[in-house]
Parts: structure tokens; C-alpha cells; sequence
């Protein structure tokens, strides 16, 4: 006859087993660590703003649409299934061209287009405030959300003085008239936003390739070349050599953000 | 005992409402059912009994591995039972399987659970024109 001590015993051994089902091992072997890659690489994106407005102005001329969205959009929203809403309080959006005027005409009487997309911060404001750290920045300076761990609380968007982030008020499939398997869709109740192509440079890295987001191969194919992308941290690339010669404008700086995206030819010089 | 008239009935009640699954199959025809998968083309990333138990944690791994360590590598998977290097994303499934209803639906149906993935990931099942690229742009922009 069994004790009742050792019946509980083998009971609960039981139900433990039961529960405790294998597990992969969560310790896998990277190719670099995350120091070696923040030595390595740091991704940054160079507008030049001359050629970005001559882009827009004669699209605009062409189109006669003021609204009109450049190359480089477009091929973010079918790149990335960014949807399209007619509502526009709720249409996502990872870039867009802003039309900006100077308060003091007389000193400057020049209008600029420029692209605004997340500027990826080294102190990214949205990643200090997520609540459920979906929202992170990888070491190569990438700031990307975990859409699995996005509860929607919209608190990153508060934070953002940028206006990077958009909120999915609807479904986006409903907006989507094409899809490109290779990036995810998201879905209702998530926030989104610029993500630098981040499946295209790690392809491209994995390959030994120089990476190039949607929106920069596009605006070289179809616009001026107003946008350049690179690694900041090799100094012999296209973007170190812009950010050495030319005085380069981040925006809203005074925040201490230090945002990735450089502003050229603003006028001036 | 007390109350045999009522107890018994209330019993034989409570059992035939208990296996219900039971008798309702049998009569259905579909009693010992278990769903069939035709085999894909290809290879799986790992070992087919082992998939069967652990896909969902596979793809748990994936996951963390591509989203948070993405920059370190973390996108290729390195298969424990050929030793092969993989890319760590649902489209390497579908790479072999055919779709969502001709797979995953199979099982998933039958043990009536409903996983979240394909409200975002891309399945063979949606029908929608596939973006070939940046030279599809060339219809807008000349």
C-alpha cells in the first residue's frame, strides 16, 4: 500500500512533467554580439532638401495635384503594405512630405518639401515610454516595434516629437490593394512606423551587401537622388562623406533625441 | 438509496449530455477522425514528430530571434536535425506547404483553436496581387 505522502508526491511529480513540456534553448549563438554590431554599424538616412524640393515641384507642375505622393512614398506604402484610406485622420502613413515655408520671408523666401519619416533616435523618447517594451532599438540604431507585444496604448505616439508613428484605427487589409509577402501586415489596434527597411538590410547584410530602403532605391530610380542611406560608422561611405561636408540640420535637436535623419542644403550655402 | 426515481433518470441524463462528442460523431460518421496531411514537397526545417509537438515554439524562437536580435544575425535559424541554416520566417513555410487551409487549418480546426499569426503574416490564401518590386512603380512615375 502507498503513503499518502508518497502518492501526493508522485501526483504532483506528474502533473509538473505534464506541464513542463521541452523547450528549445533559448541560448543560440548569434553571428556577432550586440556590441560588435554598435561598433560596426549605425544606420542614418542624408535628405538632401535642393533636390527634394526640385522633385516635388515639378511633380507637382506635372500633376498639378498639391497633394500629390512622390516615388519614394509610394514605394514605402507597397514595400511595407502601408494601407490607403480615404479618411485621412486615420490613414497610416510611414512617410510624408511636408511643405515648409520660413516665418522670415524676407531673409529667406525659399519653400521646401521635405520628407518626414522616424528619425531613429539614439534616445528614442517612444522607447522610454513603451509600457510593454514592444517598442525597443536594436544596436545598429534601428528603433522597431515588436507588433506582438503592442497593446495599443498610443503612449509612443505622444511621445514622438516627430509625428513618426501612426495608430491602425482599422483593419489595413481593408486599405491594401496589394500585398508584398515579405513584409507583415499589421492589424487593428497597433502602432506603426518606419522601420528603415529593416527586412531589406538584414538580407543585405547577411549577404555582405550595401543595404538600400524602398524609399531611397525608388527616389535614385524615378526622383533626383535626394535621399542618401548608409552606415555612419564606416567612414568611407556615401553618408560620411555628406555629413563631413555639409552643414547638416536634425530636427528639433534641442530636444536631445539625436535623430538619425540629416537634413542638407537647406539654404545657404 | 434515497430517491431512485430521480437520481438514476438524472444520471442517465448527465452522461448522455457528457458524451455527447461521443455519440454525436458516431452517428455523423466521423467517429476516430483525425485530419490527414498530404505531404509537401520539401523537407521540413526539422523533424516531422518533433514539429508536430513543437511548431508553435519554434516559431516563438523565430520570432525573438528576428525581430529583437535581427542585427546580430538572429534571422538565420541553424536546424538542429540537418544542420541547415534557414531563414527564421513564416514564408520559409510556405516555401513547401501549400497554404493556411490546406495545412495549418487541418489540425488547428479540428482541436478548435484559432491562432492570431495570419491576421498579419502573409499566407498563400490571400487573394491579392503580389508587389513584385520597385519596377512595378514605373506605371506611376516615368
Amino acid at each position: 500500500m502507498m503513503s499518502r505522502r508518497k502518492f501526493l508526491l508522485l501526483t504532483g511529480a506528474a502533473a509538473a512533467g505534464a506541464f513542463l513540456t521541452p523547450q528549445i534553448s533559448a541560448k543560440t549563438q548569434f553571428i556577432e554580439s550586440p556590441e560588435e554590431v554598435e561598433a560596426k554599424r549605425r544606420w542614418a538616412m542624408a535628405v538632401d532638401v535642393e533636390k527634394c524640393t526640385e522633385c516635388m515641384r515639378e511633380l507637382i507642375a506635372k500633376t498639378g495635384n498639391p497633394e500629390v505622393k512622390p516615388p519614394c512614398v509610394v514605394a514605402c506604402d507597397k514595400e511595407n503594405n502601408v494601407p490607403e484610406f480615404e479618411d485621412k485622420r486615420i490613414d497610416p502613413q510611414w512617410m510624408r512630405i511636408a511643405k515648409l515655408e520660413l516665418d522670415k520671408p524676407e531673409v529667406n523666401p525659399k519653400e521646401f518639401y521635405i520628407p518626414l519619416l522616424c528619425n531613429h533616435c539614439e534616445n528614442p523618447p517612444c522607447v522610454q515610454v513603451c509600457l510593454t517594451k514592444a517598442s525597443f532599438k536594436r544596436p545598429d540604431g534601428i528603433v522597431e516595434i515588436d507588433m506582438h507585444r503592442c497593446i495599443g496604448c498610443r503612449y509612443c505616439m505622444i511621445a514622438c516629437p516627430y509625428g513618426a508613428r501612426s495608430f491602425n484605427f482599422r483593419n489595413p487589409r481593408e486599405g491594401l490593394k496589394e500585398v508584398n509577402p515579405n513584409v507583415q501586415m499589421r492589424t487593428e489596434g497597433v502602432v506603426e512606423k518606419c522601420t528603415f527597411c529593416v527586412h531589406r538590410i538584414d538580407e543585405a547584410v547577411a549577404k555582405g551587401e550595401e543595404p538600400i530602403p524602398a524609399c531611397v532605391e525608388a527616389c535614385h530610380k524615378y526622383g533626383k537622388g535626394a535621399l542618401v542611406f548608409g552606415n555612419i560608422k564606416d567612414p568611407n561611405s556615401e553618408i560620411s562623406k555628406i555629413l563631413r561636408e555639409n552643414i547638416v540640420v536634425q530636427l528639433r535637436a534641442n530636444l536631445g533625441t539625436d535623430p538619425h535623419v540629416f537634413y542638407t542644403k537647406l539654404g545657404g550655402e | 438509496m434515497y430517491n431512485k426515481k430521480y437520481v438514476i433518470p438524472l444520471i442517465l441524463i448527465f452522461l448522455v449530455g457528457f458524451f455527447t462528442p461521443y455519440w454525436y460523431n458516431a452517428i455523423a460518421g466521423t467517429f476516430g477522425y483525425v485530419p490527414e496531411l498530404e505531404k509537401p514537397a520539401g523537407e521540413c526545417v526539422e523533424d516531422k514528430d518533433w514539429m508536430a509537438a513543437n511548431h508553435m515554439l519554434l516559431l516563438q524562437q523565430w520570432r525573438t530571434q528576428a525581430i529583437r536580435h535581427g542585427a546580430e544575425g538572429g534571422r538565420i535559424y541553424h536546424s538542429f536535425t540537418t544542420g541547415e541554416e534557414y531563414h527564421a520566417s513564416t514564408n520559409t513555410c510556405w516555401s513547401c506547404h501549400e497554404g493556411k487551409e490546406e495545412f495549418c487549418d487541418q489540425c488547428h480546426d479540428y482541436v478548435g483553436i484559432h491562432p492570431e499569426c495570419w491576421d498579419c503574416h502573409y499566407t498563400p490564401n490571400i487573394e491579392k496581387p503580389h508587389y513584385s518590386g520597385i519596377e512595378e512603380l514605373s506605371k506611376y512615375f516615368s
